[in-house]
């Protein structure tokens, strides 16, 4: 025999379980319990209201700022390679040349005469 | 009561507090399912009155924190029931009064009184109590049971067993009792 047999073994017999029946199915509780009961209730669900409210609020709040950051990001780097494509502007970087002239000390330069050889 | 909500049906009622916070309809919802559902609530805690209050307050404000996961055609009452054994047997567990692992000792009576079957239930160890009180006067099943306590449902058909020899021994000095007088 199992565990479990045993246990069906102890069902209730029927005087038992008419016992049972005869219980009170309900009770009233003290008439102050129902103010309580909805002072706390309202109070509960006002402060849940207020709390989902602040979490929404935050929440929009969060997405405005994500989305102003990623326009002016977006339009900066537009802005950026718009300049970089003009062609009517020199490019930026200066050649050797230029940068070897500006970088020599300045000499005066005297005409020379030209020696040809043939 | 209400009389613009007496007459509403629980889908109604509930409708009204989950969209318009209607105190009304709460108080109708509560007039009409608070009385069974405290009787559980005292039950499963030994018949004290004021630790039951304060359960059943619990339970209501969850009850109406969590009204959007009660389905219609659902019983009302049957899920406040619910949800008040729920919050009965966490306030048990919260103070450890609750013990399943190992058989408990029975209390002897209180009293050499006639005691009916209220207090023989009363007088248990909680852990008794409270699955007989689910079980056999609820209705819940020991899968149930096992659910909302975290045992198995082995360990609360056990416990089953042991709450009505308890009880059935409580019942029985009774009867030994009445045949000395």
């Amino acid at each position: 025999m199992t565990k479990n047999d045993d246990y069906r073994d102890d069902e209730w017999a029927p005087e038992e379980e008419a016992m049972f029946a005869s219980l009170p199915r309900e009770r009233i509780p003290s008439a102050e319990l129902k103010a309580r009961t909805t002072e706390a209730v309202r109070h509960h669900v006002g402060a849940t209201t207020i709390e989902r409210g602040l979490s929404r609020n935050t929440f929009i709040l969060a997405a405005a700022a994500c989305l102003i950051f990623i326009a002016g990001a977006a339009i900066g780097f537009a802005a950026a390679r718009r300049m970089a494509r003009s062609p009517d502007e020199p490019p930026a970087t200066a050649s050797n040349r230029a940068v070897a002239r500006s970088d020599a000390p300045i000499l005066i330069l005297q005409p020379e005469g030209h020696v040809v050889w043939y | 009561m209400n009389p613009s909500f007496a007459s509403c049906s629980d889908a109604e009622l509930v409708l009204a507090v989950r969209r318009d916070r209607a105190d009304a309809a709460f108080s109708v919802l509560y007039d009409r399912h608070t009385p069974r559902a405290f009787q559980t609530a005292w039950r499963i805690l030994g018949g004290n009155e004021h630790e039951a209050e304060d359960v059943m307050q619990d339970a209501w404000v969850r009850a109406v924190d969590t009204l959007d996961t009660w389905r219609n055609g659902q019983a009302f009452g049957a899920w406040l029931r619910g949800i008040t054994a729920h919050v009965a047997i966490d306030r048990l567990r919260r103070e450890r009064r609750i013990v399943f692992e190992s058989d408990v000792e029975l209390p002897a009576p209180a009293s050499p009184d006639v005691i009916d079957l209220e207090t023989a239930i009363a007088s248990l160890a909680p852990g008794y109590r409270v699955v007989l009180v689910m079980h056999d006067i609820e209705g819940f099943t020991h899968e149930e049971i096992a659910e909302r306590l975290g045992i198995t449902a082995g360990t609360s058909k056990g416990q089953l067993f042991k709450a009505r020899r308890a009880v059935r021994v409580r019942l029985a000095a009774n009867t030994a009792g009445g045949r000395n007088d």
